[in-house]
């Protein structure tokens, strides 16, 4: 009697543990904020229109796309460092791969009835990958051996990478219709099975190997993971290594996506790709974040803009205490046709994603601060 | 060890840069003609005594290339040298292409899409230019009247025009109206203005506009957009691409399911090298092209003819003396489509046309 009581009571606080320990993660805060994002634009559209099966896999598809660059993002901010290079280095994949598949590789076509075979288009897929990797790599060696700041090695790569996919495309963009090319990035499901690929194996590097436990530490403090033997150099080509890699890889997709290789893809794609990693609990410091919190973090913003775009109409927000103050008797009569006339939600959504941004990282640097 | 590394690493720079700028040309002459100057009231011919000449675009999409084919048709058949430089969709840089055109002292004539009609920066800058001596002309996109005396005369499509034509083709697929959402890269433009202006006034009161969708020319937003506006409005009617790239996104989305492209009508502008198939596929009821080619091919006619000071020829280009319209086509999926008049061609007349000229969409 006595033994099953004790056992109850350890099964209990045992329970008790594990639910102060999901409460207290850092995730969980942005959990909340997407149930309660979803909350409201269901609240707000009474339609539901966001929670159909073809809106959802267009979200799907789009927390997909940017999810590739968002992890490789917070692998380098983990480490300490910054890419500002996604954007363009998606865009120098983009002009590559294109280039590969319609002309440099044996078996190239542009003429999408006599598309280039299967094996053609894997080579074009894994030399571009390759190349971003090497590039990544370069950002290191530059990083180590001649001491420029992360920031102005890869602010140089993203001017400079830009610059030679024009030359490159020859400032036009490069049709790719075939489907053999297009499939990673074309339909949802490939691009989320290709994403979930990517998430579990740098959330299995990060969170169960010792690459993973010394980038943290090199984040963390990298003079201290220096004398303690970690391999700095060779961390920080793998930081670089991968988000470079990963960038060429987003670019492969979206240019699947858009059918188009194209120097002017993904202009500012590298701040999409690092507001996600900040909003899922990446400190720009280093040392702290996790892959799981990047992708709720994509998540969040993804439907707060796509939410926003189904939720604002021409003419009137749906906000019911706008209504309500606006028919108030004591409103002056002028000031009861609201000026929201006019508004379109591409206007206002980049506004709307500001506010969260600065909401989800105050609240998690308090929650930081607050575990000490 | 680190500064040995940075010094040869700054080397390298140095000579790369070198090297890249004696790589830039060699009829490139730096040699900047202060507006009003007296040494700036001319323009010395470029090397091999061919006349320079220049365009100017207002972004770096592909419907240009149909114009710079036109362009060089037009440069090999008259014995002149004419360049396109792309302009990133930015006012300053415009700008900054124009001070490079006024740089460049064997550059005779410049003729500018204006990215900004109501721009005094632009306007500022194509007048300077007509101070050092170098006709300007527009092409495409007009500047505003306040400004018109920048500029020598202007090539193009009024795009009010073009916007009317596409709303009566609206109107004749669709007799019922319809709610309608209009894609574009950036509202404000002025092409987009008028177009979207025009369309509306083309296709009558049935249509009403629903919400404009931007994109800032961010193809992968242009396509969420057309997700949006589909899963937003379940009584959507129309779908109105202003702006070329917009055609093929809003195609792929539409012909996603049977079901959606049975209850929408999709019109656009320009003919995309991936909306040619689309409209094959009957994915676009009707797409509004104009005629870049011509545009560059007349532009450099009439720049050779100013420069010379050909009054015939000229007025060969310019009946009226300051404006020519080179027109629209209305492409179909076949002759089988409601809309109908003089100027509509199905998309196998317009392949024809296209291979006719070397080209693979305007």
């Amino acid at each position: 009697m006595n033994a099953a009581r004790i056992s109850d009571k350890s099964t209990g606080s045992r329970i008790m543990q594990a639910g102060k320990a999901i409460l207290r993660a850092p995730e969980t805060g942005l959990f909340i904020a997407i149930l309660l994002s979803l909350g409201m634009i269901a609240y707000l559209d009474s339609s539901l229109a966001f929670f159909s099966r073809y809106s959802r896999q267009t979200l799907y598809h789009q927390i997909a796309l940017y999810g590739v660059l968002a992890i490789g993002a917070a692998v380098v901010i983990i480490s300490g460092g910054i890419d500002l290079s996604i954007g363009s280095v998606a865009a120098f994949a983009s002009v590559l791969s294109a280039k590969l598949v319609t002309s440099w590789l044996p078996g190239a076509s542009v003429d999408a009835s006599n598309p280039p075979g299967a094996i053609t288009v894997f080579i074009a897929i894994v030399l571009t990958m390759l190349a971003g990797l090497i590039i990544g790599i370069i950002h290191a060696q530059v990083i180590d051996r001649i001491g420029l700041p992360p920031f102005i090695t890869t602010l140089a790569s993203m001017a400079g990478l830009r610059s030679i996919s024009t030359l490159l495309a020859e400032n036009r963009s490069i049709n790719v219709s075939f489907n053999s090319f297009r499939w990673l990035g074309k339909e949802w499901q490939n691009s989320v099975v290709v994403f979930a690929i990517v998430a579990v194996i740098f959330s299995a590097i990060l969170g169960l190997t010792v690459i993973g436990r010394h980038l943290f530490a090199m984040g963390g403090n990298e003079t201290a993971a220096r004398l303690s033997g970690v391999r700095i150099r060779r961390l920080r080509a793998f930081a670089y290594g991968t988000s470079a890699m990963l960038a060429a890889l987003g670019g492969v997709m979206f240019t699947g996506k858009s059918g188009q290789g194209q120097s002017t893809l993904g202009v500012g794609y590298e701040l999409w790709a690092i507001t996600a990693a900040v909003v899922g609990g990446c400190s720009l410091a280093g040392g702290v974040g996790s892959i799981r919190g990047t992708v709720l973090g994509l998540g969040l913003i993804q439907i707060i803009i796509k939410g926003t775009g189904q939720v604002v109409r021409e003419f009137e927000v749906s906000l019911p205490w706008i209504r309500l103050i606006s028919d108030a008797p004591w409103l002056n009569p002028g000031w009861r046709t609201f000026a929201f006339k006019g508004i379109d939600s591409t206007q206002i959504e980049g506004l709307i994603l500001g506010l969260v941004v600065v909401l989800a990282v105050a609240f998690n640097q308090r929650l930081r601060v607050r575990r000490g | 060890m680190q500064r040995r590394h940075f010094g040869i690493a700054t080397l390298g720079l140095i000579t790369s840069a070198i090297t890249l700028a004696g790589c830039g040309g060699g009829g490139d002459k730096a040699a900047p003609a202060p507006s009003g100057s007296p040494s700036a009231a001319s323009s010395t011919p470029a090397k091999g005594g061919k006349m320079r000449i220049i365009f100017v675009t207002n972004s770096n999409a592909d419907w240009w290339n149909a114009m710079e084919k036109g362009m060089q048709d037009a440069a090999t058949e008259l014995g002149v040298t004419a360049e396109m430089r792309r302009n990133e969709s930015q006012s300053q840089g415009q700008i900054r292409l124009l001070e490079d055109a006024l740089s460049l002292e064997d550059v005779a004539g410049v003729a500018v899409s204006v990215f900004e009609a109501e721009s005094p920066g632009i306007a500022d800058a194509l007048r300077r230019l007509k101070e050092a001596g170098k006709v300007v002309i527009t092409v495409d996109s007009d500047i505003a009247p306040n400004n018109i005396d920048a500029r020598r005369a202007y090539i193009g499509t009024f795009n009010v025009k073009a916007g009317e034509a596409a709303g009566k083709a609206a109107a004749a697929i669709r007799p019922a109206g319809g709610k309608t959402a209009v894609f574009v890269g950036t509202a404000a433009a002025a092409n987009a203005r008028e177009r979207r202006d025009g369309f509306f006034a083309g296709a009558g009161p049935k249509f009403t506009q629903v919400e404009i969708f931007e994109d800032q020319t961010d193809k992968n937003k242009a396509q969420v957009n057309v997700q949006t506006a589909l899963s937003k409005y379940g009584d959507l009617g129309v779908l109105v691409g202003l702006w070329s790239y917009n055609a093929p996104r809003i195609a792929e989305e539409v012909s996603r399911t049977a079901e959606i492209r049975k209850k929408v009508s999709v019109v656009t502008f320009d003919l995309d090298e991936l909306a040619v198939g689309h409209l094959e596929k009957q994915n676009i009821d009707a797409t509004v092209c104009q005629n870049p080619y011509d545009m560059g091919f007349q532009g450099v006619k009439l720049l050779k003819a100013l420069i010379n000071k050909d009054d015939k020829a000229v007025a060969e280009v310019l009946p009226d003396g300051k404006v020519r319209d080179t027109g629209v086509r209305i492409v179909v999926p076949s002759k089988a489509s409601p809309v109908k008049g003089d100027n509509v061609i199905s998309i196998e007349e317009m392949k024809a046309w296209l291979a006719s000229k070397g080209l693979k969409s305007t």
